[in-house]
């Protein structure tokens, strides 16, 4: 017998008639999650902005109070409404209230007694030569219930339509289509590494030699999800001050079970000699290495703060 | 067809078309059950999807379903549920002492390793440098293991194993 042989053999391994359209359907299906995750995430991301913008703004405009009646739009407006009513108080209307209610066809503003102390406060008008006076710009003509310049303000800012952009996007259909290399999420060569929070690798060292042959080291797994893929594992004697490649010593490499299993490297350490070693497990595809050290004296494991 | 420049449901097929044999038939010297061996090969493909990994050539694209083959199939392997059963065809296959004339047989029942480099080797024709980039381990290592794996199957073959 020869490879032909065994590539022959191997050859009569077929595939159930289904398996491509099952598998296509799970791809399809993972595709369409990292998409609509992904969109999420934008979705979220640009609310939470907006937000805090929104927010900032309704910060700044409350510790800076009546500095924002200063805007220019506002003082206009302002402007000609102080200038229209002394032009028609001028014009011989005996009150405000008067003009008011003449103007707006009997719908009063405001109660009586307001609209009265409005008329005195405007009995001496200081308009002059048809140019605006200087008082008008002055914070204290615009009581803060009558002028609306920092919701204005705000929704120039930050236009209410942005968060209806976003829940558009949440709530839009999936196209079944998906450019899984356009629209799905950065390539994993791309993944920051402040995606996997550093502690989540972290070695945790349960047990420190078993009659003195063993240094076992559990790798905790706190999320559950599945760590198999493309990770090695290399162990180094640290001489003078560089790692050496040892790979000798594993005997045992019980690899990470998914969804919520540890797992544990043994390594034999009855023939090693006296000085520091490290245990590196890397993971190629997130750029990420997480690594446990010890050192042995006299024979004896020693890991650091044991 | 360079199948990383594809995308969406081009992309899909594509990877379907030119992998799923490859990566069935590797799972399945780990599984030794072509069921399981599917879903193995299931569990990669949407692993590609997931990670969106974007690959050189598509010899990088290869290499990177097959490790993570070995490493899915050997999780699979070591999973309490496995470790608790034994196939039926496994069970009968060890009562017998035999020598075979199955060598695809022969090669399920050698230890893990041994079945990883020998089904690289001489199905999937990669070298022994090629091996030990994809698994990880020195070309010491694969040459030992291969070597180890012809010499038990000369000894288990009707007719030895000419190794051409």
């Amino acid at each position: 017998m020869n490879k032909n042989d065994y590539i022959k053999s191997v050859d009569k391994i077929e595939l159930s008639a289904d398996f491509y359209e099952r598998t296509e359907k799970k791809m399809l299906e993972a595709a369409n999650k990292k998409k609509s995750t992904k969109i999420i995430n934008i979705a979220k991301i640009s609310a939470m902005a907006a937000g805090f913008a929104l927010l900032c703004a309704w910060t700044l405009i409350a510790v800076t109070g009546n500095n924002f009646k200063l805007t220019t739009e506002t003082a206009d407006n302002s402007i000609d409404a102080v200038a229209n009513e002394t032009d028609a108080t001028m014009a011989g209307a005996e009150t405000v209230h008067d003009l008011l209610t003449d103007d707006m066809q009997g719908a009063p503003l405001m109660p009586d007694g307001m609209i009265e102390d409005a008329a005195v406060e405007n009995d001496e008008p200081s308009y002059v030569n048809g140019e605006p006076y200087e008082e008008v710009t002055s914070p204290a003509h615009f009581p803060e219930d009558t002028v609306a310049v920092p919701q204005t303000t705000a929704e120039k800012e930050f236009p209410i339509n942005r968060f209806d952009v976003t829940t558009t996007m949440v709530t839009e259909p999936m196209d079944a289509d998906v450019k899984v290399q356009s629209t799905m999420e950065p390539t994993v060569d791309n993944v920051p590494v402040a995606t996997m929070p550093v502690a989540y690798y972290e070695p945790i060292i349960t047990e420190c030699g078993q009659n003195g042959k063993f240094v076992v080291i559990d790798y905790k797994n706190n999320s559950g999800e599945e760590l198999i893929t493309g990770y090695d594992y290399f162990f180094y004697k640290v001489e003078k001050g560089k790692p050496v490649m040892q790979n000798v010593a594993f005997i045992e490499i019980a690899l990470i079970l998914p969804h919520g299993s540890d797992v544990t490297i043994k390594i034999d350490t009855s023939e090693l000699s006296d000085g520091e070693y490290i245990v590196k497990k890397m993971f190629p595809d997130v750029d990420y290495t997480s690594e446990v050290s010890f050192r042995i004296e006299n024979g004896v494991v020693i890991f650091p703060g044991k | 067809m360079v199948g990383y420049s594809l995308t969406g449901n081009e992309y899909i097929k594509y990877v379907l078309d030119t992998y799923s044999k490859m990566i069935v038939r590797l799972a399945f010297t780990y599984t030794k059950s072509l069921c399981d061996a599917e879903d193995i090969a299931q569990d990669v493909f949407v692993s590609l999807i997931e990670k969106n990994k974007k690959f050189e050539n598509s010899e990088h694209e290869k290499a990177w379903l097959i490790r993570v083959t070995v490493n899915k199939s050997k999780n699979f392997v070591k999973s309490a549920w496995v470790k608790k059963t034994v196939p039926i065809d496994e069970a009968m296959t060890k009562t017998s002492e035999e020598k075979s004339d199955d060598i695809l047989e022969e090669v399920l029942k050698m230890p893990e390793k041994y079945r990883t480099v020998i089904h690289l080797f001489y199905y999937e024709g990669y070298s022994i440098n090629e091996i030990a980039d994809i698994l990880g381990k020195s070309t010491g290592t694969i040459g030992t293991w291969l070597s180890r794996g012809r010499k038990i199957l000369k000894e288990r073959l009707e007719g030895g194993f000419i190794d051409e």
